[in-house]
């Protein structure tokens, strides 16, 4: 129905010309790519040597911890089988390199070199090693932009990970402090409390870390908690990064397509 | 005038690089609200030298040649407006932004031409101060609506930085263009 729209075919426009901007994002980052060139072909040998052992103990160590995740997705499974309830665990995630990053310092975004061709669409969630970046709001053939959870215009329905308690954490646009918002000041929320994605509203999956309560404050003016959050996530750093499917979306198609099946019915 | 056509080419790409390029982790914070606007400024540039350079790209655009001030006047404007789209998408702007700015600032420098060729180049340094100064406060009030973003001292920086680079712009042009902008 929205694609039929004006506003459809402006997207459709504003994509045609996303997919056009891809090379001015490879020439303006192209500097980074050929230092990074450089530093690969210049590195002697030792150090890469003293790199190897090091990525092959943590891998090591990483194995060791996927040998109990394996028995613990199998547990669950099982587990929420006897509840009846669906699996919740998300699907495959792709990986993606960050190409660009806008010079405005006041959006915090970035610019992704994959796109719709690799299975990607808006909404879908960013990640790195350590927690959650983002999410793609704009989405071309090869190329997608990427709004982080620093920004402004970006708020996470979360949870505390010890009590379980329901919040909303929202971006300041700092890239190391977020804002907990509306939390009531009788709430149990503690400095160096993990919060993780609660999986409401379908988008983000849940049990993503956030960030680390880094202050919180209960003033006689306010009704509510003030707390700040520091990001787990590196989200400055340029490098690479996975993009998870929303957990909902398999359940929304099938809607959808239901939907679509009633509407060919006379 | 090949020379001035390959040089406009390049300036324009060189333009867009530059709008998009970060600095490393490594900088202060405060440079990058320093930086010029690089598109603004070749796009000046080029509406200064406009009906005596329309460059290729721009002649294709229009089957017609136009002879009349109109005509061109007008379909200058569209095709600025037109680039102003690819640069949204290039900033991550509100789709049109970038197109009513430059479409503000073509028609200012068309509609005063002739009162603009006689400026001193200190002269233009205020004028393009103004130009960045203005287009950045619309483009804050429009972010601050749409992206709820916040306002900073932006404006002011962004303009102070372009400001400071128009002579050298100028210096430039003229090697490629001649000093005349009336030819």
């Amino acid at each position: 129905m929205m694609e039929n729209s004006v506003a459809g075919s402006l997207q459709r426009l504003r994509r045609a010309m996303l997919l056009l901007t891809g090379p001015v994002y490879f020439f303006a980052q192209s500097p980074y790519a050929v230092s990074g060139t450089v530093s690969d072909i210049t590195a002697d040998q030792q150090s890469l040597l003293q790199q190897r052992d090091q990525l092959n103990a943590q891998l090591l160590e990483m194995k060791e911890g996927q040998l109990r995740v394996y028995y613990l997705q199998a547990e669950n499974t099982r587990l929420r089988q006897l509840l009846g309830s669906k699996a919740q665990l998300p699907s495959q995630a792709i990986i993606a390199e960050i190409i660009g990053v806008p010079p405005d310092p006041q959006r915090a975004a970035v610019i992704l070199d994959k796109g719709e061709v690799d299975g990607i669409a808006p909404g879908y969630a960013v990640v790195d090693a350590l927690g959650l970046i983002g999410q793609v709001t704009e989405v071309s053939s090869n190329i997608s932009w990427v709004l982080l959870i620093s920004d402004r215009n970006h708020a996470i329905p979360a949870r505390i990970n010890r009590t379980g308690v329901r919040m909303i954490v929202g971006g300041i646009g700092s890239p190391d402090r977020l804002v907990v918002e509306d939390l009531p000041v009788s709430t149990d929320l503690r400095e160096g409390d993990l919060i993780e994605t609660s999986g409401l509203g379908g988008r983000f999956p849940v049990g993503y870390p956030v960030g680390l309560v880094s202050s919180v404050e209960s003033t006689q003016a306010s009704p509510y908690l003030q707390a700040a959050v520091t990001p787990s996530a590196a989200l400055l750093k340029v490098g690479h990064v996975l993009i998870i499917p929303p957990p909902m979306e398999e359940k929304a198609s099938a809607v959808e397509q239901s939907a679509d099946a009633n509407e060919g019915e006379p | 005038m090949p020379a001035a056509g390959l040089f406009m080419t390049v300036l324009v790409l060189l333009s867009l690089v530059l709008s998009v390029f970060h600095l490393p982790d490594s900088f202060a914070d405060w440079f990058s609200y320093w930086r010029p606007q690089w598109l603004l400024l070749a796009l000046v540039l080029w509406v200064q030298r406009v009906p005596q350079f329309r460059g290729a790209l721009f002649r294709s655009l229009f089957a017609k040649h136009a002879t009349d001030e109109g005509t061109t006047t007008r379909r200058v404007l569209l095709a600025v407006w037109l680039f102003g789209f690819y640069v949204d998408v290039l900033l991550g702007d509100p789709f049109g932004l970038n197109g009513a700015i430059f479409a503000s600032i073509t028609f200012y420098l068309l509609r005063f031409k002739d009162r603009l060729h006689l400026q001193s180049l200190s002269q233009q340094m205020i004028m393009i101060f103004m130009m960045v100064f203005l287009s950045e406060i619309f483009r804050g009030y429009v972010l601050n609506a749409v992206l709820n973003q916040v306002w900073d001292l932006q404006p002011l920086t962004l303009a102070v930085s372009s400001m400071l680079l128009w002579p050298f712009y100028h210096w430039i042009a003229r090697r490629f263009f001649g000093a005349s902008l009336r030819n």
